[in-house]
């Protein structure tokens, strides 16, 4: 009966222990799953950091224009392209007068 | 001193109330009118305040043989947006002010100098239907915030939104322009289309400027 009652008191305070201890490996495991999947994405992130293609300057974003930076900045292609388009024109012509002649 | 400065706020404040006040033709009941920027100088846009106004200019004539000058639905495609004068000014006032959009004359050079919408810019529709190999368009390309690719391919995504007209129901230079940017592959839902034109701009009064 002595060893009973015994029995019935460290039988709670065994499992306790018992069950903390499980819990700490579990944690333990768990902190080791967790150190291994992040060693696992940094290697990864090295790996797609030596990989990744650096984009040129050109392709670089360039700084947004102003509106008036803008307007000029068309304005002055739409009018080269009417100055090449007046050349084209002109040497089209010069061409067909000497194929005439 | 200090009673001149209240004067002259009393005095200021109620002229910019008059100014107000003396728009009757308003361009909705709580817009009378918008500002924006046109060759390096604001420009209000505004209904002519004259009742009795008629147009008396090219934009009057009501017939004009068909082809060329067809008329064109209401969609041009599923996903280029059709827009009218509201829509046009508020992209004037957000997408255009932020430099994220840009409204544009798709018109002939020769058109555009008789008179435009304040705010927009001229991008002669050749230009766009010239292709991607022409440097002019390239170059126009990358400036609406295209990006070319080593291997040649466009790239849209950060371009800006873009607004197309010309002269109105029966004028097929913006389609044309908006065509060619859907081949080149400019996203159609970064496409707005001002069917209307400048014959629905002028049927309104609404300011224009010489260029």
């Amino acid at each position: 009966m002595k060893y009973l009652k015994k029995l019935l008191l460290y039988i709670p305070l065994i499992w306790v222990l018992t069950g903390c201890q499980q819990s700490d490996t579990e944690k333990q495991s768990d902190r080791q799953a967790e150190a291994s999947q992040q060693q696992a994405a940094d290697d990864e992130n090295k790996e797609t950091a030596s990989t990744k293609v650096i984009p040129s300057v050109d392709e670089q974003p360039d700084q947004p224009l102003s509106i008036d930076e803008f307007n000029d900045a068309i304005y002055e292609v739409v009018q080269d392209s009417i100055q090449d388009a007046v050349e084209n024109a002109v040497e089209d012509e010069v061409t067909k007068e000497e194929q005439q002649k | 001193m200090k009673t001149v400065l209240i004067t002259l706020l009393i005095l200021t404040s109620s002229w910019i109330v008059q100014a107000e006040d003396e728009i009757k033709i308003k361009i909705t009941a709580d817009l009378p009118y918008l500002d924006v920027r046109h060759n390096g100088k604001i420009v209000r846009i505004m209904r002519i305040q004259d009742p009795e106004h008629r147009l008396s200019n090219s934009y009057a004539k009501t017939s004009r043989p068909c082809p060329p000058f067809c008329v064109h639905p209401i969609k041009l495609t599923d996903n280029v947006q059709t827009v009218g004068v509201l829509e046009l000014l508020d992209f004037l006032d957000n997408q255009v002010k932020k430099g994220k959009g840009a409204l544009v004359d798709a018109r002939l050079p020769q058109w555009y100098e008789k008179g435009t919408i304040p705010g927009s810019v001229n991008i002669p529709f050749p230009i766009l239907t010239a292709g991607t190999d022409n440097p002019h368009t390239a170059r126009i390309l990358k400036l609406l915030g295209g990006k070319q690719s080593k291997d040649g391919k466009w790239n849209f995504e950060n371009a800006r939104e873009l607004m197309l007209y010309c002269n109105g129901l029966w004028c097929g230079q913006s389609t044309r322009a908006i065509m060619a940017l859907i081949k080149i592959g400019y996203p159609e839902n970064k496409l707005f289309w001002y069917r209307g034109g400048m014959q629905d701009w002028q049927l309104l009064g609404l300011t224009t400027v010489i260029p």
